[in-house]
């Protein structure tokens, strides 16, 4: 690997060697870690036999010149101590690359390059060939977005035009999916390659008619069921599964005194699997959205409806790739998803609304508001697996305050799914001497959330609390684990941008997390020393373990996975 | 391996990281904003622009963007432009207006709900990130992330950018 460290140090750091008219940026993303294992070492003497080192590094390369831009991201992993004796045979831990993929390096690493484009930009059309992103109207028939901030990367690896005629857009995009392969956060085991499947799609939008803007599209998927370079395009002619779904999208802009958005899609399927038991494989479904804002004086109010069926269906076949390639507007608030709410939203028959009122108290600094959200959930399989359709309320509350280097960012909520046929209590179920309450339970799971972020100065220091807390209480259902609370917070003292101090505290009871590092199984500490040497560079330290969330340090926040163990990280733009 | 591997990509970050390649021409981009009329970066030029990349969900964003719509108010006659850019993908998009008229911000916002724009200038996302462009187009500082008296600093770069 150190090759190509040196060649683009030695290209970069060469004046001279930049042709007049060419630039380019380069980044690269460096971290190695010891992860301490997941499972408990059978034999205490030696505590740490299933540790192992992970290194990655991501480095991405962008070279331009007038209107053409050349983009490569180039992505490396490579772990060690990745083996241990076991009565005297010699066992190899994490199998990093399945034996079938192709793989340029040597023992447990592996070097892909992911992504690579080049770009025209013109005055009324931009074309990508090579790796591109799309996402069409609100995201319920194509969403391929460049999500690294969650560790999944989706491009459209083929031919995409963006043409702008006058008022129009109109977007063409086809070739097969590009699956990020390298987990820049998640542990790398077992990376099987790509399952390229092919796709298809155009939009054309008309803005500016009067108030509105109109827009059509359509999209193709042809999924395949082999991995390999050439067997998504090998199985296009075949009967593989398919999904096609055609669209509208209307936008107005203060009409009867509100901003409105509207989307309706349609989804045919073939040999797809079917997501409700009760219709037939062949089966279409659809997906409505709607939007309305108004802002009268110093209010702003914001209404979302959605009707949702079969519309998930489209990333039915793409469960173990772990990415979807279309994503509809949940209105669900995103910071409180668990592992049990996450069934809602990817319900397959749900329809529902919210609504949020936001007062801007002393403009541009104090904004509390409220908001009430309700679904209706008839999907009876999926991760719920309930016996009856369901009726989830969820009404929040917060602020936001920013003024003079402080600010206070909270919100609270209590989320409901009450089961049909839930006032009858039902014997069994969880613990009765839980925290939620004593005797029999009706079927309902209530969540009571809250989460915080407080900034202020201290000398010529900021210290930046971060905090968030949710008490989840199961209703009667056999499949559901029992209550749990959790409780993720971050402490950082930062001088400037320059040097942060985050200690970072957890406490959970939630089972599949309870792993802790302090002592007991529900309670997590890490330290992190975050300096920039330069304002596009930095470094970091982390030791210690922590739960997944959202994580905020050194004034940046990511959603990252649960971690136990140390790393070091560098980040350079250059 | 490991410790070269580390070795290498410390000096390569410490020894890129310099002024010496802060005059890159800037990526030229086109992005629709709330309005649907099209911004393109290259129409900017003679202007000093300021790149804000956010999203809704970004509490540090949120600290940084007052300071950014108070510096566009002071400066936009003197030839600034900030051009705020909102990264949340096309599931959130219906928030943007909402946040951005409750915050009275008189910027230009754009979306860039694919992140096409973003993945050009930041590929690690992370978020907030922002990019200064001198009058010739060229990048004069970039800097991630936001802490209390960064706004200081973005501040001084802009008046030394605007100098005639």
């Amino acid at each position: 690997m150190w090759w190509y460290f040196a060649a683009i140090a030695a290209f970069a750091t060469d004046p001279e060697a930049q042709e007049p008219g060419i630039s380019t940026t380069f980044t690269d993303d460096f971290e190695i870690r010891y992860r301490r294992g997941a499972v408990a070492s059978p034999d205490p003497a030696y505590p740490g036999v299933f540790d192992y080192i992970e290194q990655v590094n991501r480095f991405n390369a962008n070279i331009r010149s007038g209107r053409w831009a050349f983009e490569a991201q180039i992505d490396e992993v490579a772990l060690f101590l990745n083996r241990y004796y076991l009565d005297d045979v010699l066992v190899v831990e994490n199998e990093l690359v399945v034996p079938d993929l192709w793989n340029p390096m040597p023992g447990s690493s592996y070097l892909n390059p992911e992504k690579l484009k080049a770009n025209w930009e013109g005055e009324h059309a931009t074309l990508t060939f090579g790796d591109a992103y799309a996402a069409f109207g609100r995201g319920a028939a194509l969403n391929l977005n460049r999500n690294v901030d969650i560790d999944i990367d989706t491009s459209v690896q083929g031919v995409k035009a963006l043409l702008r005629p006058g008022a129009w857009d109109i977007t063409l995009v086809g070739g097969q999916l590009n699956r990020q392969q390298v987990a820049q956060d998640n542990p790398n085991d077992g990376i099987f390659g790509d399952l390229r499947h092919t796709m298809g799609a155009i939009r054309a939008e008309r803005f500016g008619l009067g108030p509105a803007n109109v827009g059509a599209h359509a999209v193709v998927y042809k999924f395949t069921t082999e991995p390999g370079f050439t067997s998504g395009f090998d199985q296009v002619p075949g009967a593989t599964p398919l999904t096609a779904v055609a669209g509208l999208t209307t936008e107005l802009t203060s009409v009867a005194g509100f901003d409105w958005y509207a989307e309706g899609d349609v989804f045919g399927f073939q040999d797809m699997p079917n997501a409700l038991p009760d219709s037939k494989d062949d089966a279409p479904g659809y997906a409505a959205y709607l939007s309305a804002s108004t802002y009268p004086g110093p209010f702003v109010v914001l209404l979302e409806g959605k009707r949702y069926l079969q519309a998930d269906r489209v990333n039915g076949l793409l469960g173990p790739e772990q990415y979807e390639v279309a994503t509809a507007p949940t209105l669900e608030y995103e910071r409180a998803i668990n592992e049990d709410t996450s069934a809602a939203l990817n319900s397959n028959d749900i329809f529902g609304g919210r609504a949020e009122l936001d007062w801007s108290a002393i403009a541009g600094e104090l904004t509390p508001y409220i908001a009430m959200a309700a679904f209706r959930d008839r999907d009876l399989g999926g991760a719920h697996a309930n016996g009856t359709p369901e009726t989830i309320t969820h009404p929040t509350a917060g602020v936001e305050y920013v003024a003079d280097g402080r600010s206070v960012i909270g919100n609270i909520g209590f989320r409901t799914d009450d089961r049909d046929g839930s006032a009858v209590p039902t014997p069994g179920g969880p613990d009765p001497a839980a925290w939620c309450g004593a005797g029999p339970r009706r079927d309902r799971d209530r969540q009571i959330h809250g989460d915080v972020v407080v900034e202020f100065p201290v000398g010529p220091l900021s210290l930046d609390i971060a905090a968030a807390t949710e008490l989840f209480c199961v209703g009667v259902n056999p499949l559901q684990g029992p209550d749990f609370m959790t409780v993720t917070s971050g402490y950082t003292l930062a001088y400037g941008s320059d040097v942060a101090f985050t200690w970072f505290l957890d406490y959970t009871t939630q089972p599949i997390d309870s792993v802790g590092n302090l002592g007991s199984d529900h309670l997590y500490g890490a330290a992190e020393l975050q300096i920039k040497p330069a304002p596009a560079f930095t470094l970091k330290a982390f030791y210690g373990a922590y739960k997944a969330g959202i994580r905020c340090s050194g004034g940046q926040c990511r959603q990252l996975p649960g971690f136990d163990g140390a790393r070091v990280s560098a980040v350079a733009t250059f | 391996m490991s410790l070269r591997l580390l070795s290498a990509a410390l000096a390569l970050g410490l020894g890129l990281a310099s002024p010496a390649f802060a005059a890159d021409k800037a990526a030229d981009f086109t992005l629709r904003d709330l309005a649907g009329q099209e911004v393109h970066l290259a129409d900017l030029s003679g202007k000093v622009v300021v790149l804000s990349f956010w999203a809704t969900w970004c509490g540090p964003c949120k600290e940084e963007m007052p300071h950014l719509n108070k510096l566009y108010g002071e400066k936009k006659d003197a030839g600034l432009v900030v051009l705020s850019i909102s990264t949340d993908d096309a599931r959130s998009a219906s928030k943007v207006k909402p946040f951005i008229e409750k915050m009275g911000y008189s910027f230009p916002v754009l979306l860039d709900r694919e992140s096409t724009v973003i993945g050009t200038y930041n590929p690690a996302k992370t978020l907030p990130f922002t990019v200064l462009i001198d009058r010739k187009g060229n990048i004069s500082h970039v800097a991630s992330g936001y802490n209390p008296g960064d706004e200081v600093a973005i501040a001084q770069k802009v008046e030394a950018l605007l100098a005639p």
